[in-house]
C-alpha cells in the first residue's frame, strides 16, 4: 500500500469488457522527503489505478498494487493491478502533520 | 497499470506455447504529460493497438494467463485498453 496524489483521469472507450464503467485515475506516488521530513515529495513512476471511492484530482489517496489490489470487492475478474483503497484525511510523520500541510 | 505508447511489435517463431497466435507489442511507459518514463516493456495485445497509440498496460499475471488461455503461462503484461484521452 502506498500514498499517492491524484494528478488526473484517464478515459478509454476500447477496453476489456470487465473494465466497463470503471473510473481510472492517474496517480503520482508520494514519499516522505528524507531531506525535509515534515513534507511529502513526488516519487518516481506514474500509476493508473481504478477507483470506486470517488477520489478526485488534487486529493491524496491510499492505493494497492499487485494481485492484492484485486482482493477488493468485485475486482476478481478485472485485469487491474492497482486500486485506490482509501482517501486520506491526515498523514503524520515524526509527530508532525504533513498532510494536509501545516503552515 | 501504466500509461504507455506502442513503439513496435515483436514476432517470435520459437516461443512458449502460450505465446502462439498472440500479438506482442513493445510499450514505452509515459508520464502524465506524455514524456518517456523508464524502460520499454513487452505486453500481449488482444485489442490490436497500432504504432504510436496510447494504451493502458496491466501487470496482472492472472488476467494475462486467462487471456492466453494457459494457466501455466509465464506472461504477465497485457494491454487492457486503448486510450482516448488523459487529463
Amino acid at each position: 500500500m502506498q500514498l499517492a496524489r491524484v494528478i488526473g483521469t484517464v478515459v478509454a472507450t476500447k477496453k476489456e469488457e470487465a473494465m466497463q464503467g470503471r473510473k481510472l485515475l492517474l496517480l503520482r506516488p508520494l514519499l516522505v522527503d528524507e531531506a525535509n521530513p515534515p513534507r511529502l515529495r513526488d516519487g518516481a513512476g506514474t500509476v493508473v489505478a481504478t477507483d470506486s471511492l470517488g477520489a478526485g484530482p488534487g486529493e491524496t489517496v491510499l492505493f494497492c498494487q499487485g494481485s492484492s489490489a484485486r482482493q477488493a470487492a468485485g475486482l476478481q475478474t478485472v485485469p487491474v493491478d492497482a486500486v485506490v483503497v482509501g482517501i486520506v484525511d491526515t498523514v503524520e510523520v515524526r509527530h508532525r502533520q504533513v498532510y494536509p500541510a501545516q503552515p | 497499470m501504466i500509461l504507455a505508447r506502442v513503439d513496435g511489435m515483436v514476432v517470435a517463431t520459437v516461443s512458449h506455447p502460450s505465446l502462439q497466435g498472440c500479438r506482442t507489442v513493445i510499450c514505452q511507459p509515459l508520464d502524465e504529460a506524455g514524456r518517456v518514463e523508464g524502460a520499454p516493456i513487452l505486453a500481449v495485445d488482444p485489442h490490436g493497438a497500432g504504432q504510436h497509440q496510447r494504451v493502458l498496460v496491466s501487470s496482472d499475471g492472472a488476467a494475462t494467463r486467462r487471456l492466453v488461455g494457459d494457466p501455466h503461462s509465464p506472461l504477465r503484461n497485457s494491454v487492457i485498453a486503448i486510450l482516448d484521452a488523459t487529463s
